[in-house]
């Protein structure tokens, strides 16, 4: 690969005078996107965790068709049946039972082989990809820096619904390790592709970074060279952890489908090159060249699921174990609204829980428009569903008196709907 | 549910149609007085794996409408005490809560059938009697359709708007694309209402649903409507 070499190990060096070793500084961070974040530093320009055009990218074979993993799969009892396919299809790959193909190539629905080996990593929060009720949506954002991002997503039916997506509409993103934050357009909407037979896991994402310039070239041990943006984490089996491309060093060993090989050299390039990368469904990882070097897929799992994440990640802390429940309401669905599903339902008292996590100095006419309307529901509920004895929503910031927030307030106030203000 | 379907179908319960064909499934059963038998059997959560069961006692067939409709959560069917739920996660599980629903709670249902009927019956009779006039009126008419055009004809002006508004309000029309049988039902409790007594203008500004006794009448007629259609 052509370009100029820049001393990699210069950057690492910055890391340890500031006060720490490389991998004490990755041990603290923790996940990729902390790594992400606080390397970016190091990588700045146009970044972004991919790797350029050609990259080999190794594919299951699918005649390799595992009969047991298909029948666990097409189950999709909740995550512990998710999980035991996850544990079906741990099992080793080799160059023979994959192929390769160019990165840029990849369809969505293919297999890669999978086995994350931080299983904290796992993500099965969609369930198993079904073709039949998943779907394909595209969508482009150009980022601050002006770098065009490219994303195509497989995503579930009920996920589209819920954010009330919709061609031309806007999906609000937050990939902090491709420095994207903004308000990505929705360009496509289309019925999920064909999904692999076999084993490994499904690509449920393609993200192709126009003209980056943050590049390293690895070269192994065995000769086997790859190129990728310095936020890239990497697996190092020997330190048991990932490491971004940026970090690495000479004589660090990373994973092959052979076991691991030693990296001979490190060459920051200066070349400028559209970048690709891959989302693959619940274990985050692939496997690049032909060698197969173990690399982690570095997007988190959905867009937009940074504030859905929030959402659930405080639900789950002030009602352990919350589960939503569904009311179809006839007066709602003629204005496609849909049913009306409360975050958490308590049976034995029949409350409805509606949690909020956001900031109401945030709140859009639009955001506000639909939270009345789940006001309008609530109160209907309360009057008619003999089920239905009480409704609670609650939030981290407590209703402002003025503005979208006061409207709201005043609503669920003539409604009879208490909120409370819960900070676990 | 099919092993439950038929334990039921036996005991005369029939299952109704649902607007969540997956998750929710209820059996009505008529008894000899004014009221139906229900079981309920609702799986909820994301990947529909909690599983909760209700029996009850209801004045309606179709609409299960509060004030007229009492249901209990069937705790005895529940794994879980706190939430009321059984957690489903195997196809075994899902059968052997099912199992239970058809051995526990309908013996359940029978032993509190009679007191829950009874005190039901009680505190709805006024609205009971009120919507049988108003269907015997309109007894032979086959066709709601029919029914609306014959209603709409000879109603009044204030009649047909009060009523109109009335249909329009979120939570009167509880099946979906029963707008029609809706306003027949609405029609004929206001008429019935306007000829028993001076006409009560207020109506016509109050929230419907806070005027229990209108909404009971309208919903008895209306799922007496649904029945015979």
């Amino acid at each position: 690969m052509a370009g100029n070499a820049i001393d990699v190990n210069r950057s690492v060096d910055d890391i340890v005078e500031n006060g720490a070793s490389v991998y004490n500084v990755l041990g603290a961070v923790g996940g990729t996107l902390g790594l992400a974040g606080n390397f970016s530093q190091f990588g700045k320009a146009v970044t972004g965790g991919c790797f350029i055009a050609g990259t080999q990218v190794r594919l299951c074979s699918e005649d390799e068709y595992s009969e047991g993993t298909q029948e666990l799969g097409e189950e999709a009892l909740g995550d512990s049946a998710i999980a035991v396919e996850s544990k079906a299809v741990a099992s080793t790959f080799t160059t023979a039972s994959t192929r390769s193909e160019s990165i840029e190539s990849i369809r969505l629905g293919s297999r890669v082989p999978d086995q994350n080996p931080i299983s904290s990593d796992y993500d099965f929060s969609f369930g198993a990809v079904d073709a039949a009720t998943w779907k394909q949506i595209d969508v482009r954002l150009r980022r601050s820096d002006g770098a065009l991002v490219e994303m195509q997503l497989l995503r579930p039916m009920q996920w589209v619904e819920e954010l009330e997506l919709t061609v031309g509409g806007t999906l609000a993103m937050q990939l902090l390790e491709m420095e994207v934050d903004g308000l990505a357009e929705v360009t496509s909407i289309a019925d999920c592709p064909e999904i692999s037979d076999g084993r490994g896991s499904v690509v449920t994402g393609r993200f192709v970074t126009h003209q980056v310039s943050n590049l390293i070239e690895v070269t192994l041990a065995t000769g086997t060279r790859f190129t990728g943006t310095t936020t890239h984490p990497v697996w190092l089996p020997d330190h048991q952890l990932w490491v971004p491309i940026v970090s690495l060093l000479e004589g660090d060993r990373v994973d092959t489908l052979d076991g691991p090989v030693a990296i001979a050299s490190l060459t920051r390039l200066a070349t400028i090159a559209n970048v690709y990368n891959l989302e693959v469904h619940g274990h985050h990882v692939y496997r690049v060249t032909n060698d197969g070097v173990l690399v982690h897929n570095t997007c988190p799992v959905a867009p937009s699921r940074t504030a859905k994440a929030v959402h659930d990640s405080y639900l789950n802390k002030v009602r352990p174990g919350a589960r939503e429940r569904v009311f179809e309401t006839p007066w709602s669905s003629g204005k496609g609204l849909g049913s009306r599903k409360f975050d958490d339902f308590d049976f034995m008292t029949g409350t409805g829980f509606e949690a909020n996590t956001t900031p109401w100095s945030t709140m859009t006419q639009e955001q506000l428009s639909r939270k009345l309307d789940q006001v309008g529901s609530d109160f209907a509920l309360l009057k008619t569903n003999p089920d239905v004895k009480r409704i609670v929503w609650f939030g981290t910031e407590p209703l402002p008196t003025t503005g979208l927030g006061g409207q709201l307030r005043e609503a669920l106030q003539k409604a009879g709907i208490p909120y409370w203000v819960v900070n676990p | 549910m099919t092993e439950l379907t038929s334990k039921l179908l036996v005991l005369g319960f029939n299952l109704m149609p649902s607007a969540m064909p997956n998750s929710k499934f209820t059996f009505v059963r008529k008894r000899l007085d004014q009221a139906f038998e229900r079981v309920v059997c609702e799986f909820v959560g994301k990947k529909n794996d909690a599983a909760v069961c209700w029996i009850g006692i209801s004045l309606t067939h179709t609409i299960p409408f509060k004030g007229l409709t009492e249901n209990l959560l069937m705790e005895d069917v529940a794994s879980d005490k706190d939430r009321g739920w059984t957690i489903i996660e195997s196809k075994d599980d899902r059968c052997k809560w099912l199992r239970s629903v058809a051995e526990i709670a309908v013996p359940k249902l029978n032993q509190i059938a009679e007191g829950l009927a009874k005190t039901l019956i009680e505190n709805c009779g006024q609205s009971l009697e009120r919507a049988k006039s108003c269907i015997v009126a309109v007894e032979r008419v086959t066709s709601v359709e029919t029914m609306l055009l014959t209603l709409k004809a000879n109603a009044s002006e204030d009649e047909l708007r009060v009523a109109e508004r009335i249909v329009e309000w979120p939570g009167v029309v509880q099946i979906a694309d029963s707008r029609t049988t809706y306003e027949v039902a609405a029609l004929l409790v206001l008429q019935n209402l306007y000829k028993s007594r001076l006409p009560n203008p207020s109506i016509s500004k109050e929230m419907p649903l806070e005027n229990t006794n209108l909404m009971w009448e309208i919903q008895l007629v209306a799922d007496s409507l649904l029945q015979r259609s």
